[in-house]
């Protein structure tokens, strides 16, 4: 199971999760406790620009990527393989890195959701990511199907 | 695509566990680093301010610059603006 956390700054609750990077082919870069926000409405991950910067990526060496489209319009993005470490999980992630002109957060996407069960709670400050052992632990491989 | 378990080390545990103060840190002093820091981006590590700048990309290149870049553990715009966030990216 992997622990996120609601935080409450500024007079908005969010539900984070801190996770670790490292970057194939970028030596020399890679951050600890990069602050994803969790968002299930988000098809991929992405790095906010202000953290691959200070994460020590090149952006001139980076491939093109899809456009992204949210509420805000559309920005051009740029890719760079990862490794996502969390609280003893690795994922392997294709990074989006969005050229966006405002600040943004880091955003957790399905890609990396689509591998747990996820337990949002807000009233109690729980974000649990649940693996498929935690699923069959806690009885939850049935629930909710007809 | 899909996850490996790998050992949750004491490094690791000692790194969360030291960014979670870092984050408690921040929303107990909020209010006395929002009169501090007022519309700055600020940095957090070690329970402590270690650079501030005008907006987050200037930050990350000071941080960048600095060799803490892989090392802060928060950044965060000390602003009285309420904006909503709408994400989703698709």
């Amino acid at each position: 199971m992997i622990r996120g956390y609601f935080r409450f700054v500024g007079g908005r609750n969010r539900p984070f999760l801190d996770c670790d990077f490292a970057f194939s082919g970028v030596p020399n870069a890679g951050a600890s406790n990069v602050r994803l926000l969790v968002d299930t409405g988000a098809d991929s991950t992405f790095l906010a620009p202000r953290d691959a910067i200070r994460t020590g990526i090149d952006f001139s060496t980076l491939d093109r990527g899809p456009t992204s489209r949210g509420v805000g319009g559309e920005t051009p993005t740029l890719l760079v393989e990862s490794e996502i470490l969390v609280q003893g999980y690795t994922i392997p992630l294709t990074l989006s890195i969005p050229e966006a002109q405002r600040p943004i957060p880091s955003v957790l996407g399905r890609d990396f959701i689509a591998n747990f069960a996820l337990f949002v709670e807000e009233r109690t400050g729980r974000v649990l990511f649940l693996d498929e052992t935690d699923v069959e632990m806690y009885g939850l491989a049935t629930l909710g199907n007809p | 695509m899909s996850y490996t378990r790998v050992p949750y080390t004491e490094e690791q545990k000692r790194r969360d566990e030291e960014h979670l103060q870092d984050v408690r840190f921040l929303e107990k002093n909020y209010d006395a680093l929002m009169a501090q820091y007022p519309e700055k981006w600020i940095a957090i590590k070690g329970q402590r301010v270690v650079a501030a700048a005008d907006d987050d990309l200037d930050l990350a290149y000071i941080l960048r610059a600095s060799g803490l870049g892989g090392q802060v553990s928060l950044m965060e715009h000390m602003t009285k603006e309420d904006v909503i966030w709408i994400l989703a990216n698709i």
